[in-house]
């Protein structure tokens, strides 16, 4: 009998096993004449309190609308996301990133078109760059950008002038990189050029240098190789360069930073002296590590590749606004999102906070206020001019990106004979997961 | 008449009972029994939780024990760290248990202290504080800096970062340590008594008589000890993230990562069905052998 009872409970707690379900839920709609919008975005805590500073500014001038908030971390604001637009319960206005576009507009009809509000959202003062390339999706308009990111660099120029780095020279090329990296080896061991992790290993050394290679896409729109595998071996070689001469700290020691690199000790020490990244790296408060309230770092270029096929500058959104397609309050929502991405009142209180802002006029605002800092507004300015081809949804692709993070581990550990056997083993789970997914 | 009377009575208490439970019952149909369903149905499908699912057959299935490497690396992963917690767990919740049935004074401190990293054990704030604990410059390694020994990569090397995580579900031992502590109290005071008089040693005691006496609860801990660890996410997540190299990547993070990275929902509850069938057959084998080695003292009477 106890081995019965026993057994019984032992069932139902295994049911336990994680699992997955959506629920349903009505959007909530107010009877009364307030009308309340819900917005939702993700960010530090620099950006929540610019973004409530915006909301109160909003409210004051809008006394028939009430906006409530709704805010996290970007982990836990992706997991939410997909959930609450599935089950009905997105709020009206959202913060949607870049690389989720593609693949949520391929699988429904979520988003209000936007085209129908042109005129006050003043469309056409947005980068047409971005909205032709990360806006429009089958000739409407479904979301817009609240800042611009380009790509860079951060560096500490007063430590990194002994060594012969002059901020003035915008032709930095990777073995500039590698020379740079090499004095500063000498001069103290301790001491390495760059900070990174294995996915800003993978986005910002291997992935920007094969599309300076090729100025091509890592994978074709039909889900072919869009790069050799000598090529792709050429990347990887830059990587194990990094790791090999020192330009990384090895992987040992950095790895536990992860995901939060600018916390590492010897980059807070001033020990280590580059972070390669997009321009939000740049207008990251905490990234350019400021000591007694000034900063220690300053934007700068991106390594070239001399007669490269391209820059490998990808500029995109810092972050995309969307309205939901089943709103029951559009117009109070289009008027909220207005004033966000074009007033002035807005402009000041976001400043830096979404990387530089996207629209020219609202530019100008923030720097009326001196919010925009120099080196990430000319880094912005700079990516536009030079900016690179955009990276497809199959480049792009979470699986992909996770399996270069991989593959970089694996270089940093010395895993590979040689970097072709890292192509070979990229380029046959890269298939993989194509064939899993078309 | 009063037969009738009876008969309602007793419908009555049925329903009453009912009632009582009426509330669980809500909960669990609603929070597990309707998602447990809801996966089955649609690990069959290419849910991705935007789309509407459409049925393809065993399709999640197939790919996941022919193309997709990385799940036939995770339960590798997943299996080792089992291997080495839950015996690692166990030894130790014994271990401690038996110091605490000892009769000392202020012994109930002594067990609530020992039972506070289970209460702890599962949150992120613990794996957090792992982290730190175990970092290359961490307050671990400042330990054995003392005693002359050289850092160890404890989080970082792929060799030892799988260790190191089985090491903070070992450090949980509490909630198999108290079931083990009440178990140790029901041994007969006669049996012990007996054996010192025939002249058994301490060890010869153990092995003889708590061994077989709380086989039962050892089985029980055996069993919920190894469904615990196979389901671990938590720390792996937040300690190591799978890394490096995904040497940490256990079955619990890569359903995460398939479910909510991926959006490959479907296939991630077909994953999820898979370890749930493991976990079934592991708890009806270890069931099996249950006749070979587990005593209950209340059957005796049958045999």
């Amino acid at each position: 009998m106890k081995k019965l009872v026993l057994l019984v409970s032992i069932l139902c707690l295994i049911i336990l096993v994680p699992a997955f379900a959506a629920g349903s839920k009505e959007n909530a709609t107010q009877p009364s004449r307030l009308q309340t919008v819900r917005v939702s975005w993700w960010g530090g805590d620099a950006r929540h309190n610019a973004l409530l500073a915006m909301i109160e500014e909003f409210e004051k001038q809008n006394p028939g609308i009430k906006i409530e908030p709704e805010y996290s971390a970007f982990a836990q604001y992706r997991d939410k996301f997909t959930i609450q637009l599935t089950s009905g319960a997105a709020p009206d206005v959202m913060a949607v990133d870049q690389p989720w576009c593609d693949s949520i507009v391929k699988q429904g009809d979520f988003f209000l078109n936007l085209d129908s509000y042109a005129d006050e959202l003043k469309i056409d003062t947005f980068d047409s760059y971005l909205i032709d390339s990360y806006s429009r999706f089958n000739g409407k308009t479904l979301f817009l950008p609240v800042g611009i990111n380009g790509m860079g660099s951060l560096a500490d120029a007063e430590k990194l002038t002994p060594y012969g780095f002059d901020i003035n020279n915008k032709d930095f090329t990777w073995d500039e990189l590698f020379a740079l990296a090499a004095k500063v080896r000498t001069a103290n061991p301790s001491q390495y050029l760059c900070v990174v992790d294995s996915k800003q290993a993978s986005l910002y050394y291997a992935r920007v240098y094969l599309r300076q290679l090729t100025g091509k896409q890592l994978i074709n729109d039909d889900g072919s190789m869009g790069v050799t595998r000598e090529e792709l071996g050429k990347s990887f070689e830059l990587v194990d360069r990094c790791y090999k001469e020192g330009v990384f700290q090895p992987i040992r020691e950095s790895a536990v930073y992860n995901d939060a690199m600018t916390q590492n000790p010897e980059w807070l020490n001033r020990n280590m002296f580059m972070i390669l990244g997009r321009t939000s790296v740049m207008t990251d408060t905490s990234a350019r590590r400021p000591i007694n309230g000034a900063p220690t770092t300053v934007g700068y270029v991106l390594p070239q590749l001399p007669n490269g096929k391209e820059s490998g500058i990808e500029v995109r959104p810092a972050a995309l606004y969307a309205i939901n397609k089943n709103t029951k309050v559009a117009d109070a929502a289009i008027r909220f999102l207005s004033f966000m991405l074009t007033s002035e009142e807005a402009a000041k209180a976001i400043g830096s906070n979404y990387s530089i802002p996207a629209r020219e006029e609202s530019r100008a605002f923030a720097q009326n206020y001196d919010l925009l800092e120099e080196s990430s507004l000319e880094n912005v300015e700079y990516s536009l001019a030079h900016a690179g081809n955009t990276i497809n949804a199959w480049s792009a692709n979470p699986e992909v990106e996770a399996l270069f993070t991989e593959i970089m581990e694996k270089i940093a550990y010395n895993q590979y004979k040689n970097m072709l056997e890292a192509a070979d083993e990229a380029i046959a789970r890269i298939n993989i997961i194509v064939s899993a997914g078309l | 008449m009063k037969k009738i009377h009876n008969l309602q009575r007793k419908n009555l208490e049925q329903w009453t009972g009912f009632f009582y439970i009426l509330p669980w019952l809500i909960g669990f149909s609603i929070f597990q029994l309707y998602p447990f369903i809801s996966t089955l149905y649609y690990s069959f499908t290419n849910f991705t939780l935007l789309n509407v699912p459409s049925l393809i057959g065993f399709r999640n299935y197939i790919r996941m024990f022919t193309t997709d490497s990385l799940f036939q690396s995770s339960m590798r992963i997943t299996g080792l760290y089992t291997l080495m917690a839950v015996p690692g767990k166990l030894i130790i919740a014994l271990g401690v248990a038996m110091l605490l049935s000892a009769k000392i004074k202020g012994i109930g401190l002594y067990r609530s202290l020992y039972y506070l990293p289970s209460i702890l054990g599962g949150s992120v704030a613990v794996s957090v504080l792992w982290r730190v604990m175990f970092m290359r410059n961490g307050l671990v390694n400042q330990i054995l800096g003392v005693v002359k020994i050289p850092p160890i990569d404890w989080l970082t090397s792929p060799n030892i970062a799988l260790g190191t995580l089985s090491l903070l579900q070992i450090w949980q031992f509490g909630s198999a340590m108290v079931i083990f502590l009440a178990a140790l109290k029901q041994i007969p005071r006669e049996l012990f008594e007996a054996a010192e008089v025939d002249g058994a040693s301490k060890i010869r005691q153990f092995f003889s008589i708590t061994i077989p006496q709380i086989s039962s609860v050892i089985f029980f801990n055996l069993i919920m000890q190894t469904i615990q660890a196979l389901q671990n996410f938590t720390s792996a997540f937040v300690i190591t993230n799978g890394g490096p190299m995904r040497r940490t990547y256990i079955i619990g993070m890569k359903l995460y990562d398939d479910a909510f990275k991926n959006y490959n929902v479907g296939y991630a509850c077909a994953e999820s069905w898979i370890l749930f069938m493991l976990i079934l057959v592991l708890t009806a084998l270890v069931f099996k052998s249950s006749d070979a080695w587990v005593y209950y003292s209340d059957e005796g009477d049958h045999k």
